[in-house]
């Protein structure tokens, strides 16, 4: 018993392990020496179309994120946004996102049960019978019970709407163009702004990765 | 000579609805979890959701909605147990998927 448990317990734990490790990764151009990349030029994030002002908060997001994994960022005057990766070399990248979704309004149904769990109805009926001496009257009651056992229909359904930010990366190189790194990505939660939050520091530690050798 | 006379003293009807109390609890209890969840009432909404699980142990999408009120909550450790239970319960691929991408962000990758 204490054995198939722990066998069920196991598998679960595999599957959701393979479930996980299985997740699209990027796409990485693996002959490119990232250890030579000195800098990286944020291009201007375009606003994604239902959301004025999107690109600005995605762009200010990943900014942060990239000084919170150690980077040095710079804004300069004509609005670009500079990472330096404090490498001796001299190679520029180019990363630009792309905002596939970016709403706080995306509907999600919840089906739920219309459970029926039905009636029981008992009607009692009590008569009395007399045999011309009021002494000897009898009395008989006699009960019947109904029962209606229900139904359940699966056919309800009660939506609330979530948010879900979407991104598409490319990182390339500025002297050649070669595309080095792609990824999308996107998250949802409950509210829109820690969704952006998450969704470019998720973003940004998958890219500080390739610096950290 | 036997006179008979029946006299119906009285008839009672007991008429026990269970249906009344208990029907479309689920609905009441999600309806309720969604009102307090978008007022900002992140706890009562959990409290709700954890109601309609007791009719409903199976139903993912309440799991779902459990685990990104959890990670609003910072409350890691039962988000990520909320996204196993989802992705348990659901047939649906989409929401496997997003069960994977929270749990890939919650185990710090």
């Amino acid at each position: 018993m204490g054995f198939n448990l722990f066998k069920n317990k196991l598998i679960f734990f595999v599957i959701i392990s393979l479930n996980v490790s299985c997740f699209d990764a990027p796409a990485i151009n693996e002959s490119y020496n990232f250890d030579l990349v000195s800098v990286i030029n944020l291009n201007k994030i375009a606003d994604h179309v239902n959301r004025p002002g999107s690109g600005q908060i995605m762009e200010d997001n990943i900014s942060f994120m990239f000084m919170k994994n150690g980077f040095n960022v710079s804004q300069l005057n004509n609005n670009k946004t500079v990472i330096n990766l404090n490498n001796k070399g001299k190679k520029t990248l180019t990363l630009s996102c792309t905002l596939t979704d970016y709403t706080d309004r995306e509907t999600i149904l919840i089906p739920y049960r219309l459970e029926d769990k039905g009636t029981i109805e008992t009607t009692i009926t009590q008569s009395s019978a007399s045999s011309g001496s009021e002494k000897n009257a009898i009395a008989t009651t006699s009960t019947t019970t109904t029962t209606d056992g229900g139904s359940i229909q699966e056919s309800g359904k009660i939506e609330y709407t979530q948010a879900r930010v979407g991104v598409i990366l490319k990182i390339k190189d500025e002297d050649t163009g070669l595309l080095v790194w792609t990824h999308s990505y996107w998250y949802s939660g409950i509210e829109l702004s820690s969704t952006t939050q998450i969704c470019a520091k998720n973003s940004v530690g998958l890219i500080s990765k390739l610096f950290n050798n | 000579m036997i006179k008979t006379s029946i006299i119906k003293l009285f008839t009672l009807m007991v008429l026990l609805t269970f249906s009344s109390p208990l029907s479309g609890q689920s609905d009441n209890y999600l309806k309720r979890a969604i009102s307090a969840m978008e007022v900002g009432l992140f706890e009562e909404s959990l409290k709700q959701l954890n109601n309609a699980l007791k009719n409903e142990p199976k139903n993912a999408q309440i799991y779902k909605l459990k685990a990104l009120l959890y990670e609003a909550l910072l409350e890691d450790e039962n988000s990520i147990l909320a996204w196993k239970d989802c992705i348990r319960y659901s047939k649906d691929q989409e929401i496997i998927n997003e069960a994977n991408i929270h749990l890939e962000y919650l185990n710090g990758f």
